[in-house]
């Protein structure tokens, strides 16, 4: 045995605080299946799975579950970056937290700018349909007016901010039980709509239209959006590093894995497109059944539960971005606050509530509230796609600063960020085809807003870097006595 | 204090085995300085890929902590929680064992 002493570096001692920056939070206690429960919310892998038959077939065709293996294999490159950085920071701020660690202060805010926009929207499109859905449940002629809606907007708000105040394995435990009791029902349509039909689907490569098939790869692209959503738990969650990289890696192959079910076993893999009921997913699921109201309710039950599921998660993520950026002083210190009773950012939620709250209450008081949900949800693809394409770029500079290159790690993130740059482009040129940049407005909006926000705390004065790498870093409790030189 | 919970061993990673614990006991020897995972992959002539390797399960099973740059690493608490069930239970089942002090890794 050596001395201690050989090979002891010039540096200094490491000395490590008492207690976290982000102290106030309920650290480390919530358990694998919460974590799992969170990505799954924000994916609603059951709900996808029954909506991306149509939304794939009529792009893709016959090679739609080609469409899914080339985009799940994008996604679980840009899954693997992110992976790399959850495996060695624990970071409620999640991918602006592994952008400020990466690269300039701007791009963080820039996918800061991006996450607000992107989980935002997405919070406040499951709020809104889920208000929508139960209102079509509970109505007896299942025809909803916008009066009923806006109440069963305001209660299940309330009933979501109410789990999010009071815990967050009170509202990560409802996430996961939402989505397995909409997994649960999807299977069941599944099997259902197998038992219905002459399942015999294709898989042939010899005659694949290349430019329908990534076409379709873009579309589903989008589908996988939010596997990531563990990370904003990751102070919460128990073994950090362990637990939220495989919440991660589970919900994705849970998500590429029901979607190619879905298309590959849907009725419309071996029903002729058009010999469905209109528009209705029922009709699309259930071509052949003459009792559309059954499935129809089934359907539609599995997508509320799904929705509110989402709601939650969504709101979670935003929650802990807030946090984030006030204890990192991006916004008004006060943000940070916690709940003493229960723990959690109590003022991050209810200011976040009343963000994601204000466009679904706006949708409602739009004469076409329909066409304005839907805008709700288009709004979130760019800012979802441009911050996984930031955060791919950041993780080789980030490799080099903690001095722990890996050549591949850095091939995967590169190609995960030219993908998304790609899918960003892609989307931006349909858009502009059809004479609506939603897509390309939000880009520029997330990219001119965090510029702006930069600049603005740049003149300030208050912002360093090392306050936005804000994480939830290992304190003297968390080590060997041996190591804080105890 | 909890027990930690079973992980998948197949039982044929001997070398595994034998570079986690060279890997823990060079930790243990910087100290409150660290040790990065070059500093480990270059004292212990490890390949750098089965240095990260290692190191993330390590750090996965709160063995192994990142100091706040995120670079340097040192002894998690979760090896407290080891060297406790072995000196309390070598306290109870042979009070006569010798102490620690035989044997180590190169480092």
């Amino acid at each position: 045995m050596t001395t201690p002493s050989a090979g002891r570096p010039s540096r200094r001692p490491v000395v490590l605080p008492v207690a976290s920056e982000l102290a106030g939070l309920r650290r480390r206690m919530l358990p694998f299946s919460a974590a799992l429960g969170q990505s799954l919310g924000t994916s609603m892998p059951a709900s996808m799975a029954l909506v991306t038959p149509m939304a794939l077939l009529p792009v893709a065709g016959k090679d739609a579950w080609l469409s899914v293996l080339l985009g799940a294999a994008l996604m679980w490159l840009v899954r693997s970056t992110v992976v790399q950085f959850s495996q060695r920071l624990s970071a409620p701020g999640s991918l602006f937290t592994y952008a400020a660690q990466g690269r300039h202060p701007l791009v963080a805010l820039v996918v800061a700018v991006a996450m607000l926009v992107a989980y935002g929207m997405l919070a406040a499109w499951a709020l809104t349909r889920s208000a929508v859905q139960l209102s079509r449940l509970t109505a007896p002629d299942r025809s909803a007016s916008p009066t009923h809606e806006l109440v069963l907007l305001v209660v299940i708000i309330v009933v979501v901010a109410a789990g999010m105040l009071l815990g967050v394995k009170v509202s990560a435990h409802m996430t996961l039980v939402a989505e397995i009791a909409s997994i649960t029902v999807l299977v069941g349509i599944v099997a259902f709509s197998v038992a219905q039909h002459d399942t015999a689907f294709s898989l042939d490569l010899a005659a694949v239209d290349w430019s329908r098939t990534l076409a379709g790869a873009v579309v589903f692209v989008t589908v996988l959006e939010g596997f990531e959503a563990a990370a904003a738990l990751s102070a919460e969650t128990s073994r950090p590093f362990r637990n939220v990289p495989r919440a991660m890696s589970a919900s994705l192959a849970a998500m590429a894995v029901l979607c190619l079910v879905a298309v590959l076993l849907g009725p419309q893999a071996v029903v002729p497109r058009g010999t469905g009921a209109g528009s209705s997913l029922a009709g699309w699921w259930f071509p052949l059944s003459s009792d559309h109201a059954t499935a129809d309710l089934a359907i539609e039950t599995v997508r509320l539960v799904s929705f509110v599921g989402c709601a939650l998660a969504s709101w979670a993520v935003v929650s802990r971005l807030v946090f984030t950026l006030a204890r990192a002083g991006a916004f008004p210190r006060a943000w940070g606050a916690t709940s003493r009773a229960f723990r959690t950012p109590s003022t991050a939620i209810v200011l976040s509530g009343l963000a994601v709250a204000s466009p679904g209450i706006a949708a409602f008081t739009l004469s076409d509230h329909a066409s304005g949900i839907s805008a709700i949800l288009d709004s979130t693809d760019s800012g979802f796609v441009l911050m996984y394409g930031l955060v791919c770029a950041c993780l080789p500079g980030f490799l080099r600063r903690i001095d722990e290159p890996s050549p591949w790690a850095v091939l995967a993130a590169w190609t995960g960020a030219a993908g998304m740059a790609a899918v960003l482009v892609v989307e931006v040129v349909g858009e502009l085809r059809d004479g609506e940049p939603v897509g390309l407005l939000i880009a520029c909006a997330c990219v001119g807003l965090g510029v702006a926000w930069w600049a603005v705390l740049r003149r300030r004065g208050d912002l360093t870097l090392a306050q936005l790498r804000i994480n939830d870093t290992a304190t003297s409790e968390d080590v060997h006595p041996v190591s804080v030189g105890r | 204090m909890s027990l930690p919970e079973p992980t998948f061993f197949r039982g044929r990673e001997p070398k595994a085995v034998d570079h986690s614990f060279q890997m823990l006991w060079c930790i243990a020897q910087a100290g409150p300085y660290g040790v990065t995972a070059r500093e480990l992959s270059q004292r212990l002539r490890m390949p750098r890929a089965t240095t990260y390797r290692i190191l993330k399960h390590l750090i996965a099973e709160e063995y192994v902590v990142r100091g706040p740059d995120l670079a340097v690493l040192l002894l998690g608490a979760r090896v407290v929680e080891f060297a406790w069930l072995v000196t309390e239970g070598a306290r109870t089942a042979a009070p006569e064992l010798p102490g620690p002090g035989h044997g180590g890794a190169e480092c």
